[in-house]
Formats: structure tokens, sequence, C-alpha cells
């Protein structure tokens, strides 16, 4: 990696942040430039960066949630209310957790009520 | 069967899940031994974090503390950890299970057995109550803890025990070059705890063999020696071969160490032996560069000489009131066509309280070991030195000092005056004296009276070649005839005027007989 991802996240959203009108033409060559670089593989965790930093700045916080089966409209909706619009949450399918949900907040906080957990606890 | 069911119906009826935050961590780049996690704002340098992986969990180690990243150390199959999966605080630091348990066995340096004999410490536990928690870092006893050395680690060799004594709770190095016998002395010391302890009123020294990098053939080499000289019973071995990841090599030391100071702690004597911390070194070096580490002279990370420092501080001589043990280091160090400028070995040199220097030119002339008497000096050791070898060694080293300023003369030997070639005779006849085959420590009592005869003039008229089968002969007339007033003193460090006689007239009624026949 030429770069690193936060040198990327940073260089990305102040750019944002200094010249708001040509966000477009900022995307574009933000991805042209890593293309360039050699850092294209990374492009995942850099977006994961950008996220938590706009969703910050905002004075959000980004939530990603993972569910065992998949969850029908309504439910994805009425989940999401739960939180508020400053927050940026993801939702996820793993048949792997067999039932329940487990959120993550922010990378860092984590409340996990999946069946796969209790059995790993049952079993230890 | 019913006592399983029954411990099953427990676990299942009293089983608590509360659902509750927890912190987490996410692994987000893996490779080469090494993960990157972010999350765990709250763990601690070199603290155990358990990977969730999809074969069951997995440990690592934190080691690089960054502003929003972790740089942990994989230990186990790296293979197993992948991007995206969940990591957790353990709250503990790297340790493992310490105990009497332990001794004659073969270990990793995470504590689990690699000799096939089944678990160390089963959950009913045996005289150590199934092992002590020892943490692989620990802070090294303080001024206050700590005491002189005062008793000696015989090693069974001649020129170490006589010129470079080893105190209990000293840090001596062993360096020199590769194939050069640095091990073999090493090894050497641990067989002679055995003879050593009995009789001579010393505490049986346990002894710690730390392989870092070595070939697994040569690590089951050593093992077969020590079992067969039984030494294997008061010997643990921490084994990382070349094989094992950079991680298990670098914690190998920390393991070995950690295993000593149990038994310093428990008022007994141990002797861990560091083969060796130049390979230490490199492993040290690979994790830090796969870190992101800076690195500095020859690549090492900046921190190379406090690794050292702080592992070999451990080793110590307690005073009475933490009850009295000691842990005595042999590291070793290999250097490269005898260049002790080079920076490992200038480190640990100036760490050490003295060094043991092998040379590869004594090595190919014969001497063997080929330690380099000029080069090598124990600090401390001295003051740890027996009453008896002390008499005798105190000329040894001012005969060898006069031998070699004059070593340069020994082919013009028959120009040279009178006086020249007596000394010169009489340094070829110690250098003789003081040569021995790897694999036969000497008991203190044989080194004492070896030594007492070549310096007092009576192997003089005995031809060069014939020396060590006189010298053999004298010490087994010594133990067979004269047990009780020369060998057991002696062993025991005693000497006085009465001894001194005894020996003398014993060393003379021997030539006599020899004469006689």
């Amino acid at each position: 990696m030429k770069y690193s991802a936060e040198a990327y996240m940073k260089a990305f959203t102040e750019a944002l942040n200094e010249h708001p009108s040509k966000k477009d033409h900022i995307v574009k060559s933000f991805l042209q430039t890593l293309s360039r670089n050699g850092d294209w593989a990374s492009v995942g965790k850099v977006f994961n960066l950008i996220t938590k930093k706009i969703t910050h700045d905002s004075d959000g916080l980004v939530v990603s949630a993972e569910f065992a089966r998949p969850l029908s409209e309504k439910m994805i909706s009425e989940f999401k209310e739960k939180f508020s619009a400053k927050d940026h949450v993801e939702i996820f399918i793993k048949p792997e957790l067999i039932a329940g949900v487990r959120v993550l907040i922010d990378g860092e906080k984590e409340l996990d009520m999946t069946l796969s957990k209790k059995i790993n606890k049952l079993l230890s | 069967m019913k006592e399983i069911i029954e411990k099953l119906k427990r676990d299942i009826v009293g089983f608590e899940d509360k659902a509750e935050f927890a912190d987490v961590g996410i692994v987000t780049e893996v490779g080469d031994g090494i993960a990157k996690i972010s999350g765990l704002k709250n763990a601690l340098s070199q603290e155990i974090l358990s990977v969730e992986a999809a074969s069951g969990v997995l440990q690592v180690v934190a080691f690089n503390l960054e502003e929003s990243s972790i740089g942990a150390v994989i230990l186990g199959e790296a293979g197993r950890v992948a991007v995206g999966y969940r990591v957790r605080k353990s709250g503990k630091v790297l340790s493992l299970k310490a105990g009497d348990e332990l001794l004659g066995r073969i270990i990793d340096p995470l504590g689990e057995p690699l000799d096939g004999k089944g678990v160390i410490f089963s959950a009913k536990g045996g005289s150590a109550g199934g092992g002590k928690d020892y943490p692989l870092e620990r802070k090294a006893p303080s001024v206050l803890e700590r005491e002189s050395v005062s008793a000696p680690v015989h090693t069974g060799i001649k020129s170490i025990d006589a010129m470079i004594p080893i105190g209990r709770g000293q840090r001596e190095l062993i360096i020199g070059d590769r194939q050069t016998g640095k091990t073999a002395i090493a090894l050497d010391a641990i067989l002679n705890q055995k003879q050593d302890a009995e009789g001579s009123g010393r505490k049986q020294v346990i002894c710690i063999y730390v392989a870092v990098g070595q070939k697994n053939s040569k690590i089951a080499k050593i093992v077969k020696m020590l079992e067969e000289n039984e030494a294997i019973k008061y010997t643990i071995v921490v084994s990382s071969s070349a094989s094992s990841p950079a991680s298990m090599q670098f914690l190998a030391p920390f393991a070995g160490c950690a295993i000593g100071e149990y038994f310093m702690d428990s008022g007994r004597d141990a002797l861990v032996i560091y083969d060796d911390l130049s390979k230490h070194a490199d492993s040290y070096r690979q994790l830090s560069l796969l870190l992101r580490r800076p690195p500095g002279r020859e690549a090492y990370p900046g921190d190379i000489f406090y690794l050292h420092a702080r592992l070999l501080e451990r080793a110590a001589k307690l005073s009475k009131e933490k009850g009295g043990g000691s842990l005595t280091a042999l590291p070793i160090i290999e250097t490269k066509l005898g260049d002790v400028s080079a920076y490992v070995p200038t480190n640990v040199i100036s760490i050490t309280d003295g060094q043991i220097y092998l040379e590869s030119s004594l090595f190919y002339q014969g001497v063997r070991p080929a330690i380099n008497a000029g080069l090598s000096v124990s600090r401390v050791g001295s003051a740890a030195q027996t009453k008896a070898m002390k008499k005798v060694a105190g000329k040894l080293r001012l005969e060898l000092a006069q031998f070699r300023e004059l070593q340069a003369f020994v082919q013009f030997a028959s120009d040279l005056d009178e006086n020249t070639r007596k000394q010169i005779k009489r340094g070829e006849l110690l250098t003789e004296v003081l040569k021995q085959a790897d694999g036969e420590p000497a008991a203190v009592a044989m080194e004492v009276a070896s030594i007492f005869a070549a310096i007092n003039g009576f192997l003089d008229d005995v031809p060069k070649k014939d020396i060590k089968i006189f010298e053999k002969e004298l010490l087994e007339f010594l133990f067979k005839m004269h047990q009780k007033e020369i060998v057991e003193p002696l062993s025991r460090g005693e000497w006085n005027e009465k001894i001194e006689e005894a020996l003398k007239s014993a060393i003379n009624s021997f030539k006599n007989m020899k004469k006689a026949n």
C-alpha cells in the first residue's frame, strides 16, 4: 500500500470540506487516485474510515447489525428507526449466527444476542 | 456416564447469559504472523487478546498500541486468522504455568508439552498444586531484594571454574563463532550439576535449556544426551526450533526465565541457558519490521538493547528475606568471523557480568574447550569461588598470561634462555591439563587436584603426550585411596595446610608407584 487508509480518508474528507461544490469531481478523482497508486485493494477499508469520519463529524454513530436470517423491508425500517437520523446503520445477514442479532457500534462496542454465542459460551 | 450427564445438567441449569455491551476489536489486516486490529482502545501492552476464528478461539499478543489500531503477534497457526474476525480482551498478560512438574519435560514457550509424555499439570495437581502462573515479562528484582553472589556454579570445565568462575545469580556470556563449542560448555555445566551437588553441601541447581532457532535434530541430540546422563531429571528444555514462528522464538527466552524465576522464588538455585540470543535478536527484528517499527542499526529496532537487558536483569541472587534463591543466566551469542564488536554482541557483553570467549583458531589447534583466557573474564564470580579453587587458580592465571606473552617464541625455543624455556614448557603443560573432551565434566575436587599438580611442578617430568593418561590415573588413585582426607574436603571447597600436605604426599606416592611399575 503506497499510502495508509487513514491518509486517504483525511485527504478525501478535507478536500470535500474545502470544496463542497465539487463533490462529484472529488469522488471521481479520488477513485482514480486510488487506482493509479495501486491501492485499489484497500478501497473497502478506506470507505469504512470515510463513513466513520463523516458520521462522527455529524455526531452520529456507525452501527453494523448482523442478523441470522433475512429481514422484511418493514422490519429493516423499524430497526433503523430505533437510531437517530445522524447514525449510519448497515444491516448484514450472517447465517452462521444461527439465530438472533449482533450489533456493533463504531467498531468498538458490541451487543451480542445470538444463539451461536450462547452455544459457544455453554460449551467453553 | 452418569457423572457426565449430571455435570452437563448442572452447566445447563446454571447457565446465565446477560445481553450487555462488550469491548470488541476487528481484525483489519493479517499476514506474516501479524494481525492489525481496530478497536479495543483499552488494551494493555503485551496483553493476550482472543481472536474468535471460525475454527475456534486463537490467542494473539498486543505489541504495538497505536492511535487507531493494535499491532498483534499471532501465537499459533497464523493461517487461521482472517480479516473481519472479532477480537476480545482477556485482561491477562502472557504467562505460563510453572511448577516442579516441568522437570524432565520438553515444552514450547507457551508451556505446552512437546515430548509426548502427556499433560504436565493435572487438575488434581502435584507438589506445586497444579502449577503457578508466571508472567513471561516481569520486573527484575530490585536492589534491596538482591545480595552479592556467594556460591559457585561449577561447570566441570577446569579452565572456567579456575579462571572464569561463575557465581549463582551471575550472568555470564558464552560468545564465539559457529562450531567453537559454545553449546558444549553450556551442556557440560548442566551435566556437572548432579555430581556437584552430591556430597558437597551445595544445593542442586535446576537447569533450564532454552533452544532458540536451533535445528530440531540438534535439540533431539541434546535431549538424548541429557537423558543418557540422567541430567534430564533436573532439567527443563524450552524448545522453539528454527521452524517455529518468529513469535515463538521471541518468547522462548522469556518463558525459560519465567520458569527459572519460579525455582528462584521458591528458594532454590536455577541455571538458565539461552541458546542463542543472536537468533533471538533476529526473531525480534523480524517481528519489529513486520509491525513496521522503524529500523535502526543493522535493521534491528531501537529497543534491542532493552530487550536483552530486561531479560538478563532478571537473573539474580535473592536476599535471605526473599528466600535466598538464585537464577544464573548463561546467554550464548554467535559471532561472525570473530567480530565481537558487532551490534548485538557488544550489547550483550555490556549487560552481562563477564564473558567466556571461544576462538576458532584455538579450536582447530586442538585446544578444547577453545577458551581464550585473555579475553574471557568474570566480573563477580571470584567472590563465589571456593577456598580450594581460589588457592590453586590464582597462580594459574598468571602462569598462562606469561606463557601467552612468550608463545610467539615457541618455535625458537632452542635459542632461548633456561628460564624462558621453563616458562614455555609450563605453559604448554598447563594448556594440556586444561584440555577437556565435551560431555566429561570434572568434579570440583578433581579439578583442584589436577591444577594443583600442574602448578606445583608435579607434572614437569611427564611427557606432554602422556599428560592426559597420567592425570586420569592420578585422579583415579586419589578417588580410590584418599577419599576421606582429600577428595571429600576438596568437594566441599575446604583448603588448609593439612589438605595441601596430604595432596602433595599422595601425588608423590602415586609417582613413586608409577616409577616402580
